[in-house]
């Protein structure tokens, strides 16, 4: 019998040293600093905003740059900067917590589903295809409408047909690797259950949920975007970035910053959940 | 980096191996190869595959190519055809002219133009068809036209070829999905055919009928084939001249009957871990010490010097010369042809005390069937029609069959992973039987650390973590890992390690019952001898019964006590495997004419050496 | 086959009975009292209570769950409380201009996204920065491409009109709605021309995102397509590398390309939606802003079944296409 005292091991270090930052590409470090600095803004913007977001302090329409105020004043004489910086902590711990809780949801039904199969899993899989059937965004905007404008009804309408997605990705995936031989053989040494599943199923289903959830948020904040465009968030005078772009639509050719303003800070929200979303695809997929 | 030497002995050893040679050499080499390099880089390093190859193929000669994984056989056959992957950072040196046509500088146009010239013929018949696309337009476009393509299909043996134009791959079986591939490389009658283990996916049946049908063609068409394969006796079954790759070199190369005669000790070495019919059943197999070098590695002398038992201090420090062989070929060595037997002189396993006491395992008119397909196209395949085994204590049984016949689900009903629709499963009682897995990489769980899965079995035991933890390095030592590989992932580990693993993880809790499920067909020939001798020593430690199910008789001579062929969801007949070559069966007859290389005389060399 | 496709149909009206029922419950949830609205705040108690019952407002859940079953599968959506026109009417205006837009740039979408696709798959798969681009690319939203083709290209340079659909106001809308296809068979090849120009800017904003997505899902299934066996099989046999492509790697790389199509029109409508108020666009956003702003129910209700109707109709073509495509089903 014979054996090798040493371990040849197979391709580079594959081990927790290389999801370290060091190893990361250029574009992943500067995904990862435009994250660190979008959240940063979020949590801490609003208190560093100079003026109220709600009160009128200066004259109506004023371009970008005058009178200290950076990104000029709305058409009721709002400080456009402070009013964008809360704004943007809305819609991104919105989303953030809102893809949270979808995906976490949709991942348990999911792995559900995909491991119990039969019954369980046709009921549910119907009840997904009925979702994913319609478009999100219409029942969205159609479930809101109906309970009532607010910021967190338009965030639970969000959810509620968000959720489906992600129960579908991760009940294929589970399914898929149900198949799969290391399963047999889990179920061969006894492992059953709810062991069976965190342990042998989840884990392989997680990068392709991180990577679709990640590279969801675009869709996600388009949507509550949408939504407040419509009037269906906080209502005025509520400086979210959609009904600021939805007031200031009729400005659009001679006082362009009332539009611009917000619909920049959504493009930075959307590229910086982007990258991260392509960085992270990245690294698992190199892992694997 | 090291390069072939190829000096004037070179030029001798060339017109020495005409023996055995068509007479057309005057004509040039359809294929050329000198000092040929492909390297790739991956994960940031750089891989050789070739490491300076020099090869002549001339016209209308078999050339059978014969290597293990990791000898770089098939890039060379892919360099051949032009179709090395453009990125993955691949680097190529040294010369190769395949037609007349220098393959490693030409332009797409010239390749497509000199493909046309060539044929090419993939291992895997499942995958190499376009699933969307008819038979008949995948063929027609090679030849241009149908009738082309009927003649062609009706060349290599397909009935009602006409029809079968229409049909759709998934609509034929691997043996004739295979035969379109060689219609397809055989069209336009190329100057040379690559063939990369073309048989190896095939029953054993069908491979014998595959190899016919390229003998045949060789005559009628007048074409060279590069036959790549693993399989030493395969190749002496279709080959006029063998060339052995190691590592990404030649290492030695003759006419057929090098087989008899190998001049080089790897060449012996994979002659020895070879099972035939006449192989010692009462010993460990012969094997080849070590592992593959890692590709990536740069060593100054022979690649194989680190687990060659004639080696020297020569062998390490210089490369080794290229001489002329006994038979006629050259060979790449310092001291050939004194390989003195590569057989370890192992001693003969200690006889166990026959099976006694209550069966071990008794299945009872097993019936498993299977459904597929919804509403209207539902179909039910019967897989086990009433089948009764018996396994005694500590017997070790071998399962054999083709594809089709049922014998893996006979495995998964034993195990409890699959419900037979009437029958009785009685196990003797004692810990539930574990099975070793084809596939052993993918019978692991990629995500979760070697010793996490090898213990996962102790949780039901009831121990602390420390005792798992020693138990867990008890087992690996046992299979011959070490210590060290808990902290792993799989992926870490190479492919003879994981099937080590996958051991260690059924014998952890050691079963009454081991069943393993095809866990040599996938492995190199050395390192299935390896893993043979692995059971069979396990087994006899730990007292378990054994039940093997394979489709190679050679194999399971060697491993069991008593031999089940298994045909259609039945058993057709039970020997005592000592016996195997006595079978008056007809069925079990032709399982056994079918085994390559039976044309290998079969003295083992270690007769030779007693007396 | 046949009975695919018969299962396809009877699932998507399965889902549209559902949706009408979800809608109809969200009716009932919500605060509007579609009687009271309708008699005005001056109405007394008892006249309101007597309409409803005359309405059939009063009979139990189910009965009105069917009756308005009955009636949306006979095209009646109601009435529009803030225009007094029945909503089918009013959605039959504002529909085609939208659908128009869509169909334009979802057009856009597939054939750019199939030529970025297969571009940057020639390119070779470790380049981050293709995929740094693409996703630079859908990380902008419409309205802000909107925004600033209106500010660029017409109000700054004058090239393209800047709001509307058409200058003409004789433009004919019948018998499509499609002011360039009715246009065309109307003989005012000004008309039609004139309206593409007004559609380049939102088309163009709507299908920037799709485009990208198509080009990066079609990219790897073509990376990943390359890889098998039969493409090796394929290439070997020396057809050609552009014939390769197209019988080979396409054929079977557009599977999940195609079905990512179907579910892109969720968004292109969330999309519309904004991008029409940005350039004055007579559609179903303009339509349902105004809606939502007055309460006005039954048109909400009516826009999303409409919608929600044209988006289970194209999935359901889709996923008939793909069946076709792929004869491991359909044969045998």
């Amino acid at each position: 019998m014979s054996a090798s005292s040493r371990v040849p091991v197979v391709g580079a270090a594959s081990s927790r040293a290389s999801a370290t930052l060091g190893s990361l590409s250029l574009g992943g470090k500067i995904s990862v600093l435009m994250l660190l600095t979008l959240t940063l803004v979020a949590v801490f913007g609003p208190a560093l905003a100079p003026h109220d977001p709600l009160e009128r302090v200066g004259q109506a329409m004023m371009p970008p740059g005058t009178d200290g105020f950076l990104f000029g004043t709305d058409q009721s004489g709002r400080d456009l900067l402070s009013r964008t910086l809360e704004g943007v902590r809305t819609t991104w711990l919105g989303a953030v917590v809102v893809l949270a809780a979808t995906a976490m949801f949709g991942a348990l039904i999911g792995v559900w589903a995909g491991s119990t199969r039969g019954v369980v899993d046709s009921v549910l899989m119907r009840v997904t295809d009925v979702f994913l059937s319609l478009p999100a965004p219409i029942v969205a905007i159609a479930v809101v409408a109906a309970i009532g404008s607010s910021l967190g009804n338009a965030l639970l309408a969000i959810a509620i047909v968000w959720w489906p997605w992600y129960a579908r990705i991760v009940r294929n995936e589970v399914a898929a690797l149900s198949a799969r031989p290391h399963v047999e053989a889990a179920r061969l040494a006894g492992v059953r259950g709810v062991r069976l599943r965190t342990h042998h199923l989840l884990p392989g289903a997680l990068p392709t949920l991180v990577v679709a959830a990640t590279l969801d948020v675009g869709a996600l904040i388009l949507t509550l975007t949408a939504l407040s465009f419509l009037g269906l968030g906080a209502p005025d005078p509520a400086p979210e970035l959609g009904a600021m772009i939805a007031s200031g639509s009729s400005y659009v050719l001679d006082q362009p910053w009332l539009v611009l303003v917000p619909s920049i800070a959504i493009t930075f929200m959307t590229l910086c959940a982007g990258m991260a979303g392509d960085t992270i695809g990245g690294m698992l997929g190199r892992r694997q | 980096m090291t390069v072939q030497s190829v000096d004037l002995q070179g030029h001798d050893s060339r017109s020495r191996s005409t023996e055995g040679v068509p007479e057309s050499t005057i004509a040039p080499a359809v294929l050329l190869a000198r000092g040929l390099e492909v390297s790739f880089e991956r994960s940031g390093r750089r891989a050789h595959a070739l490491r300076g190859v020099d090869l002549e193929i001339r016209p209308g000669e078999i050339v059978g190519l014969v290597g293990e994984s990791g000898s770089g056989k098939t890039v060379l056959g892919l360099a051949a055809l032009g179709l090395l992957p453009s990125s993955d950072g691949v680097r190529t040196g040294g010369e190769l002219v395949v037609d007349g046509v220098d393959v490693l500088h030409a332009t797409g146009r010239e390749m497509d133009t000199l493909r046309r010239r060539l044929g090419a013929v993939f291992q895997d018949p499942m995958t190499s068809l376009n699933p969307t696309m008819r038979i008949g337009d995948q063929l027609r476009e090679r030849t241009g036209d149908s009738e082309t393509a009927v003649d062609l299909l009706e060349s290599v043996g397909i009935p009602d070829a006409a029809d079968r134009l229409r049909h759709f791959p998934h609509q034929l079986s691997g043996g004739q999905r295979q035969r379109v591939m060689i219609a397809m490389a055989i069209s336009g009658s190329p100057s040379l055919i690559i063939a990369d283990e073309p048989t190896t996916a095939l029953d054993v049946t069908v491979q014998a009928q595959i190899l016919r049908l390229l003998n045949d063609l060789r005559d009628r068409i007048d074409c060279s084939v590069l036959f790549i394969t693993h399989d030493l006796a395969v190749a002496s079954e279709v080959a006029d001249r063998i060339v052995v790759a190691y590592a990404g070199r030649l290492v030695e190369m003759g006419p057929n009957a090098l087989t008899e005669q190998p001049a080089h000790p790897y060449t012996a070495g994979l002659l020895d871990s070879r099972l035939t019919l006449t192989t010692p059943t009462d010993r460990p197999l012969p094997t080849i010490p070590g592992e593959q070098p890692d590709p990536a590695s740069e060593s100054v002398g022979c690649s194989f010097a680190p687990r060659c038992r004639s080696r020297v201090d020569e062998c390490e420090q210089e490369p080794p010369p290229t001489v002329t062989a006994t038979h006629g070929g050259w060979v790449a060595c310092v001291r050939p042809d004194r390989t003195t037997s590569q057989q370890s002189r192992a001693a003969t396993w200690t006889p166990l005390d026959a099976p006694s006491g209550r069966f071990g395992l008794e299945l009872v008119d097993i019936h498993v069937s299977f459904t597929t397909g919804r509403g209207r196209k539902k179909r039910t395949v019967e897989v086990l029609r009433g089948l009764d085994l018996r396994v005694a204590p500590g017997e070790s049984v071998a399962i054999v069959g083709e594809s089709g016949s049922g014998k893996s689900t006979l495995l998964r009903v034993v195990a409890g992973l699959v419900q037979p629709d009437r029958g009785d499963v009685a196990l003797r009682s004692g810990a539930r039987p574990q099975m070793v897995f084809q596939d052993a990489g993918a019978s692991l769980t990629p995500w979760l650390r070697v010793g996490e899965q090898v213990g996962e079995r102790l949780r039901e035991e009831g121990l602390d973590r420390s005792e798992r933890a020693a138990k867990v390095a008890e087992t690996l030592q046992l299979v011959g890992l070490p210590a060290a590989v808990t902290d792993l992932k799989p992926a870490q580990l190479s492919g003879g390690q994981r099937q080590r693993l996958g051991l260690a993880r059924a014998i952890v809790v050691p079963p009454t019952l081991l069943l393993c499920d095809e866990p040599t067909s996938a492995l190199d020939v050395s390192l299935a001898a390896v893993v043979l001798n692995l059971l069979g020593e396990i087994r006899r430690r730990l007292g378990m019964s054994m039940l093997f199910v394979t489709h190679d008789l050679a194999a399971a001579r060697i491993v069991a006590d008593r031999i089940v062929v298994v045909k259609d969801g039945v058993i057709i007949e039970e020997l005592v495997a000592d016996e195997l070559h006595l079978t008056q069966h007809p069925y079990t007859r032709t399982l056994l004419a079918a085994i390559p290389g039976t044309r290998i005389r079969l003295e083992p060399r270690v007769q030779e050496e007693e007396l | 086959m046949t009975r695919f496709v018969l299962g396809r149909v009877l699932a998507a009206i399965g889902v549209l009975i559902v949706l009408v029922v979800a809608v109809f419950s969200l009716q009932r949830v919500s605060d509007a009292d579609p009687v009271r609205a309708d008699l005005g705040p001056s109405a007394t108690e008892e006249v309101v209570a007597a309409q409803r019952a005359e309405l059939g407002y009063d009979d139990p859940i189910p009965t009105q769950v069917v009756r308005y079953l009955g009636q949306v599968m006979q095209g009646d959506l109601g009435e529009s409380i803030r225009t007094d026109q029945p909503v089918s009417d009013d959605l039959r205006r504002a529909l085609p201009a939208t659908l128009e837009l869509i169909a334009f740039a979802m057009s856009v979408a597939v054939l750019g996204g199939v030529a970025l696709g297969v571009l940057t798959t020639k390119v070779g798969r470790r380049t981050g920065s293709v995929r740094g681009s693409m996703t630079a690319m859908n990380a902008v939203p419409p309205f802000l491409i909107a925004i600033v083709g209106v500010l660029v290209f017409s109000r700054t340079l004058g090239w393209l009109p800047i709001s509307g659909r058409t200058q003409f106001l004789d433009a004919p809308t019948e018998p499509t709605g499609f002011m360039t296809i009715d246009g065309l068979l109307a003989g005012r090849l000004d008309v039609a021309w004139d309206a593409v120009m007004h559609m380049i800017v939102p088309a163009v904003a709507l299908s920037i995102a799709p485009m990208v997505a198509i080009a990066r899902v079609l990219r790897m299934s073509l990376l990943s397509v390359q890889d098998s066996d039969y493409v090796r099989t394929a290439r070997s046999k020396g057809i050609g590398s552009r014939r390769v492509l197209v019988r080979h790697s396409l054929r079977n790389a557009a599977g999940p390309a195609l079905s990512l199509t179907g579910l892109l029109l969720a968004g292109m409508f969330a999309g519309a939606v904004v991008v029409e108020q940005i350039v004055a666009w007579p559609g179903v956003g303009a339509y349902l802003l105004r809606s939502i702003q007055s309460s006005d129910y039954p048109s909400i209700a009516g826009v999303t079944i409409v919608i929600g109707l044209a988006f289970v109709l194209v999935n359901a073509a889709v996923e008939v296409v793909q069946r076709l495509m792929d004869p491991r089903m359909s044969a045998s």
